[in-house]
């Protein structure tokens, strides 16, 4: 054995680096979060739950060009069209997807010549049963509604990146 | 038809799109009369639905998907009710107000198309039909505007103009192409001074690059200059149209002291309206 080693081992230099190391991380900010309360940052890009969206006037943007459905690579966009009232307008009558088909590719939001159908921040809307993640444009555009000002936020935050 | 209420909305998007996105055209089309304001504003929305494609998509088949939509709208047989789309409501409403021609349009998208790849522009001579295809169409459309429809015999002017302004814009959005892998700036006079595309994508050579780039100005300037001449033989009513062409004497000068990669070239806001004032007076 080295002298060194023996006053290392005798002077408990190991131990001590040890303590000293440990009380350091004892009186940093700490990395964990509180998770159901408190969520880490999310890219503006992040793509989660899907969201149809209205203009600030409350109209629809759909305008039912079903290019989203087109594209989407695992079929899960079904829509059906037809007019809307007799103002000569034709807009969606169905725009369902299905969440359990969904890939999250971010495709259907980007074919999308109006942005109507983007995918919003959102990423908790877990469900007990399979049935609840049919969704219906009820749904899509009650998502819209709620996150709107998220999605208007990260489209512009985004933008200049692309 | 598009019901008029709904037509004046599609107005107002129009106009905040280019307000919120485009402010140096938005400020010039505030100099424009009352009455041909909002198709001036419609017209620079649809230029600016179709620049940015690029930015909302990750893959350029959604792009060719949203070009093609846009071909489709304006030729009057697109997917999906067209008049629900705001810009595109407005502008095919402008079209046929004042008879432009729907090729002009068709052609932008088909130019814009080579945003969605990363190919850097083979010649200047490329460039330069870029820069007409997607800028000059736009001061020639909105000049037969201001003439209610008729001949603004601005077509050479307004080829120039296009140029000159494109070739500003370009330059100065440069450190925001390279960094999405884009290249304008054209491959034969990169290669002449020794410089890869890949080089530009990089942000390397930035000496050689200037020089290269003090070549596209001294362009763009000859550009402008042949475009205020052809301005000469033109209808009073159309001079207007010219009025964002002030902006690019001020911005090759900032993008003569600007480093080719750094922050991008900028010119005082407060200094805008004054120049297109002093502009508006020369023309």
């Amino acid at each position: 054995m080295k002298l060194s080693q023996v006053a290392k081992s005798f002077l408990l230099k190991e131990f001590v680096s040890g303590f000293f190391l440990a009380m350091r991380y004892f009186f940093k900010a700490k990395p964990t979060i509180n998770y159901p309360f408190e969520k880490g940052a999310l890219s503006p890009r992040f793509r989660g739950e899907h969201a149809l969206r209205r203009y600030p006037s409350g109209e629809e943007r759909c305008i039912a060009c079903k290019l989203c459905e087109a594209i989407c690579p695992a079929q899960a966009i079904t829509i059906e069209a037809g007019p809307r009232g007799n103002d000569g307008t034709r807009r969606t009558t169905r725009y369902d997807i299905d969440m359990v088909k969904c890939i999250y590719c971010g495709f259907c939001q980007e074919a999308c010549p109006v942005d109507a159908i983007v995918e919003g921040p959102n990423f908790e809307f877990a469900t007990e049963t399979r049935e609840e993640l049919y969704f219906s444009k009820e749904r899509l555009l009650a998502n819209g509604d709620r996150w709107e000002r998220e999605i208007a936020r990260n489209i512009a935050a985004d933008a200049p990146y692309r | 038809m598009v019901p008029s209420s709904r037509l004046d909305d599609a107005y107002r998007h129009c106009d905040e799109l280019v307000r919120a996105h485009d402010r140096d055209r938005w400020l010039a089309d505030g100099l424009l009369p009352d009455d041909k304001r909002r198709y001036a504003m419609a017209i620079h929305a649809f230029s600016y639905e179709a620049a940015r494609i690029r930015e909302s998509i990750h893959e350029a088949m959604p792009g060719e998907i949203r070009l093609q939509w846009w071909v489709d709208a304006i030729e009057g047989e697109a997917r999906g009710d067209v008049g629900g789309h705001p810009v595109a409501a407005a502008l095919i409403d402008t079209i046929r107000r004042f008879s432009l021609r729907r090729s002009g349009f068709v052609n932008l998208l088909e130019a814009r198309r080579f945003d969605l790849y990363d190919d850097a522009m083979p010649t200047l001579n490329d460039l330069e039909g870029y820069a007409g295809e997607t800028a000059s169409v736009l001061f020639l459309e909105l000049a037969q505007v201001l003439c209610d429809g008729a001949d603004p015999k601005v077509a050479d002017a307004a080829g120039h103009a296009g140029v000159a302004y494109a070739l500003t814009g370009l330059m100065r959005a440069l450190p925001i192409h390279a960094r999405r892998n884009q290249v304008y700036l054209p491959a034969d006079l990169l290669k002449a001074k020794g410089i890869d595309p890949d080089d530009v994508r990089h942000g390397r050579k930035a000496e050689d690059l200037a020089e290269v780039l003090a070549g596209l100005r001294q362009s763009a300037a000859g550009h402008l200059d042949k475009a205020l001449a052809a301005l000469a033989g033109a209808d009073a009513r159309a001079l207007p149209a010219f009025l964002p062409l002030a902006f690019v004497p001020p911005y090759l000068k900032a993008l003569a002291k600007a480093p080719p990669y750094g922050p991008v070239a900028e010119i005082a806001a407060w200094q805008k309206p004054w120049l297109l004032w002093r502009f508006g007076r020369r023309l």
